[in-house]
């Protein structure tokens, strides 16, 4: 999935591995390479390994090797995607990536002389939201949700697999994806190569205030799904898309419902209660652990410590 | 018999000497089919965006050595992930060593940087194929023409001398 990227003594160093479990691989210029497989690890030669005396350690010229070849040998044309720190694959494999950035007049105009990058690779596991799907809607209509989960616990696998039950089973006939990182449904020359069900329209690498405000214009869905707000932009936008009818499923990076409500961004959102389900995840008992399930007064509904 | 041994002979002297004098029509045609190539390029970047190994697997080329520069990137793209001219630069008899390491040292970047980056350096290299279509054609004039002529002239008095 992510070997025809790596330097040669990392694919041979993988080739030991249980694909399947590997998440993420992480390499720093000089540094020993992690890999998490359930848990952070380093990888040496043989595979995992417990030193990082032991790990292998990639070399500046191997670095920019592999972003050229995941851009696919095209830094130009992938361009618009490394200024915001990352190439997709064509797998909806995400590389993070780290360097010296270019400016041109206050804006970005590229990264160069790479010194870092996280692999982070998706897993489609279908069915891994029933258990709370049915908390998720009701007769009347289905609740606006906001996914809350720290960086790599499965909020957008989460996502996905709700986005592809509604999708699947006609829960609603119409959704949106907005795919801003090509991560949701890992879009390919109009394909998408993870499955999000039969109903579902996608717009892949665009803004979410684009997505947000032309899809509700021109697609007319019952719900859309994106992906990590992050900015003030994207809660206007939101903000939009809650005011023309529309259910929203979201993500977001905290820890938990009171973790969030400190930050400022969000404050005003969880106030005015938005949302109306909440979904918290984390990896106390491995990747993709549902905390619970809470409704717009903090009631848990499912799970629960 | 002695006759037919001279015409020969005096055959191969000019065809060798004509063939020489053709080194300077071949550089010529490729550095201009490699103009070409850098038009094709500039446009499939600019507007396009295709990725570059797509370019070098759609271009069409009639020179014999462009065709062979371009064949050793899209091989060592596919087989390495970068370009690599090693190859090519020992094969290659047609160019100077320096000429060889402009050619090298433009296809090694090439696909690394954003597209304006990309835009200026192709520009700055098609300056210098111009500088060096010039000079082919100032070369091709005076030594190709001349070197022909004396191959021709050497037949004959090869055929003279020995006949």
């Amino acid at each position: 999935m992510i070997t025809h990227i790596l330097p040669k003594r990392l694919q041979e160093a993988l080739r030991n591995l249980d694909m399947s479990k590997l998440t993420e691989v992480r390499l720093r210029v000089g540094q020993p390479t992690v890999i998490n497989y359930g848990q952070p690890f380093y990888l040496g030669s043989q595979g995992i390994v417990e030193k990082a005396q032991s790990a292998i350690k990639i070399s500046y010229q191997e670095l920019q090797d592999l972003v050229f070849i995941a851009c696919e040998y095209s830094v130009y044309a992938h361009n618009e995607e490394l200024k915001q720190g990352f190439v997709t694959l064509k797998d909806g494999v995400r590389v993070g990536i780290c360097g010296e950035i270019v400016f041109d007049n206050d804006k970005i105009k590229t990264i160069k002389n790479f010194s870092s990058v996280n692999i982070r690779i998706p897993h489609l596991i279908k069915d891994c939201s029933l258990n709370i799907l049915p908390y998720l809607f009701d007769e009347e209509k289905v609740f606006n949700t906001l996914i809350i989960s720290p960086p790599g616990a499965g909020k957008t696998t989460y996502l996905r697999d709700i986005a592809y039950q509604f999708s699947e089973n006609k829960v609603v006939n119409n959704i949106l994806i907005i795919d801003e990182r090509n991560e949701i449904a890992s879009m390919l020359n109009g394909v998408n190569q993870l499955d999000v069900g039969m109903n579902a329209d996608i717009y892949t690498n665009c803004s979410k205030q684009f997505g947000l405000i032309n899809g509700i214009r021109t697609m007319s869905p019952q719900i859309i799904f994106l992906d990590e707000l992050a900015t003030q932009s994207d809660i206007d936008a939101l903000d939009y898309a809650i005011g023309s009818g529309v259910g929203i499923f979201s993500t977001v990076h905290s820890t938990n419902i009171y973790t969030l409500q400190q930050k400022p961004l969000f404050k005003e959102l969880l106030q005015n209660n938005i949302f109306e389900r909440y979904i918290v995840l984390s990896t106390r008992k491995g990747v993709g652990t549902i905390e619970g399930v809470f409704d717009n007064n903090y009631v848990c509904l499912y799970g629960g410590i | 018999m002695n006759l037919l041994i001279s015409v020969a002979i005096a055959i191969t002297v000019s065809a060798l000497g004509i063939n020489y004098s053709k080194k300077y029509y071949k550089r010529k045609r490729f550095y201009g089919d490699l103009l070409s190539f850098c038009n094709n390029l500039k446009s499939n970047i600019n507007f396009f965006q295709k990725d570059l190994l797509s370019i070098f697997e759609d271009a069409k080329f009639t020179d014999p050595n462009l065709i062979a520069l371009l064949d050793i990137t899209k091989k060592t793209l596919r087989e390495n992930g970068c370009i690599d001219l090693k190859d090519w630069e020992k094969e290659c008899n047609l160019l100077s060593v320096s000429e060889k390491n402009q050619i090298k040292c433009f296809f090694e970047k090439f696909g690394r940087v954003d597209c304006s980056t990309e835009f200026e350096n192709i520009k700055k290299f098609e300056e210098y194929i111009n500088h060096k279509i010039d000079m082919c054609s100032k070369e091709y004039t005076s030594k190709g023409k001349l070197y022909f002529s004396l191959s021709i002239m050497g037949g004959i008095a090869t055929f003279i001398i020995l006949l």
